[in-house]
């Protein structure tokens, strides 16, 4: 058995620690806390949202599997909590507008049922939030604590800075919230945020309350003043105007939509897409034999678009699969398919040539791809002249980033030939003249045995299923 | 001497002030540890959105800038200049 790991990201709250030990995920629970721990268990919530599946299993670990895991999980512990390894963990911008709204719906419906308990939260972490599917999931059973009358919402800052005021940002500005948010892992502050809200947009109550008038008392009181603290602190928030805080809240966020309305390139793939029927057909067909080969429990589909091939991969026998693409139309699409069929399928924001990186305290709070992977097997299909062309990849490089990913997968090459290829072409010189189906098929052969190859179109496209595990000899 | 009538008037008036800010801060409970930093500009909106006990906080804090704004700051009232550090 290895020794415990201490996930790097786990480290803010005193009150416990998640280690990984192997693929098992435990959880310790200070004896600092034991006393509020107890009580929130007495309370009757943690079965309560487990039941209703927004609140990750957990169960205390049985000690006799905990020996020889001393030193962390042990000293000062009150309780060791043992909980499922979940499939991916994903990140706030990673996440579409729909994705960020229903995590910060959960977040509030969780407070809310926390309080009819005599529990509250005290911290408002989005990346507290998973996501099963389409199905956002609470993960951290420490942040419930028993709630005392007149207690302020500890966590309104948090919560404004990492739901609320991305969730503006699209609605009221039209940015999404990725970019900046992936550039500050802390959140949007609101002050930030207010200076950029439109003048007929600040005039809702709301958001005049929220952003302006929040962003207002920060700049007034930005450095800490202690009598002042200590009185508002004692002022309190009594329990009713917090229940109609967070309600107020839901309300709003429930009916926010992204503002901009551009429309999405990808979005309207399926209407321009240069292959027939026919051949979608044989593309769905391939990816669904090698689906049911593999059997992989986690699957990357490197631009899923709106998620055509991660649920037919799925139909294959592909457990889990990760949709990355850089469209927020198209994953808004993939997002509402997953969430209607229910689907083990993950769409999220990311790209190929600019992806998340390992990032926060000292660049490993949050990890980027690679610290993620490797993933089972990946899906490249249409990707690869995004790549070499668009954005110059060297072919060498992208078969070595492809097979870094996962050790198999199903890749497309789209050669000249093909009209998309030759539209990339129309306005810059072809300074690509190693970029042919030989060329690549001769690099990949090179570092992978190619299985099963498919040819969809003459001199078009190429399916070609790999697998990196058997090298071919010399 | 006697006070004057609307003299006494302001004090009592002063004292109903200071027990309305007093009375809520004794009655309250205190605030839990957090771990996380809740923001100072955080509590206050959540003082003003709580009614009006927090309505005298706001007012105290702003009374005593208004008097700083205006040089009504007593003398006593300014920090000592910070130790040299050895």
């Amino acid at each position: 058995m290895t020794g415990p790991i201490a996930d790097p990201a786990s480290f803010r709250d005193p009150a416990g620690r998640v280690y990984r030990v192997g693929d098992r995920i435990l959880r310790t629970v200070s004896e600092r806390i034991a006393a509020e721990f107890e009580q929130v268990r007495a309370s009757g919530l943690i079965d309560d949202l487990i039941g209703r599946g927004w609140l990750v299993s957990g169960e205390t670990a049985d000690p006799a599997r905990l020996d020889g895991l001393a030193g962390p999980l042990a000293e000062g512990v009150h309780a060791v909590i043992e909980h499922p390894c979940l499939p991916f963990i994903s990140y706030p911008y990673e996440w579409g507008f729909s994705q960020l709204k229903a995590a910060a719906l959960l977040h509030l419906d969780i407070h809310l049922a926390a309080l009819e308990r005599g529990v509250t939260l005290c911290d408002a972490s989005a990346y507290n939030v998973q996501f099963i599917g389409a199905r956002p999931l609470f993960i951290d059973l420490l942040s419930f604590r028993p709630y005392r009358d007149g207690q302020f919402w500890e966590g309104y800052r948090q919560f404004c800075e990492q739901f609320l005021n991305p969730l503006l940002l699209h609605a009221c500005c039209g940015v999404p919230h990725n970019a900046w948010f992936r550039g500050r892992i802390a959140g949007i502050p609101s002050a930030e945020l207010s200076r950029l809200i439109p003048l007929r947009r600040r005039l809702s109550k709301r958001v005049l309350t929220h952003v302006v008038l929040h962003a207002a008392l920060t700049r007034s009181v930005h450095k800490p003043e202690t009598e002042l603290t200590t009185d508002a602190r004692q002022a309190g928030l009594p329990r009713p105007r917090l229940v109609k805080m967070l309600s107020g809240l839901r309300s709003w966020i429930g009916n926010l939509t992204p503002a901009g309305g551009a429309a999405s390139y990808w979005d309207d793939y399926s209407r321009f897409k240069t292959y027939s029927d026919a051949e979608t057909a044989a593309k769905h067909d391939f990816v669904r034999r090698f689906a049911a080969a593999v059997r992989p429990g986690l699957l990357w589909d490197l631009g899923c678009n709106t998620g055509d091939f991660a649920l037919t991969a799925i139909d294959g026998g592909a457990d889990y699969v990760v949709g990355w693409d850089n469209d927020l139309g198209a994953l808004e699409i993939a997002f509402a398919r997953s969430r209607d069929s229910g689907a083990r399928f993950t769409p999220l924001y990311g790209d190929a040539c600019d992806p998340a990186p390992a990032q926060g305290w000292a660049e490993r709070e949050r990890a980027g791809w690679r610290g993620r992977g490797p993933a089972d097997a990946v899906l490249a299909l249409a990707l690869v002249h995004h790549l070499a062309i668009t954005n110059n990849v060297p072919l060498a490089a992208v078969v070595s980033w492809l097979v870094e990913l996962a050790p198999c997968g199903v890749v497309e090459f789209v050669g000249k030939a093909d009209s998309q290829v030759q539209g990339m072409l129309r306005l810059r010189d072809d300074i690509f003249p190693d970029y042919t189906l030989e060329s690549f098929l001769t690099l990949l052969g090179g570092r992978a045995r190619i299985v099963e190859r498919l040819s969809l179109s003459p001199g078009g496209r190429e399916l070609l299923w790999y697998d990196a595990r058997h090298r071919p000899a010399g | 001497m006697r006070p004057s009538r609307p003299r006494a008037r302001r004090r009592a008036a002063r004292l109903a002030f200071l027990l309305g800010l007093v009375l809520p801060w004794l009655a309250a409970p205190k605030a839990a540890q957090a771990y996380l930093d809740p923001g100072t500009g955080s509590i206050l909106l959540q003082v003003l959105i709580g009614g009006v006990a927090g309505l005298g906080v706001i007012v105290k804090l702003y009374w005593h800038r208004l008097r700083g704004l205006l040089g009504w700051r007593k003398k006593d009232a300014q920090e000592e200049p910070p130790s040299a550090v050895k």
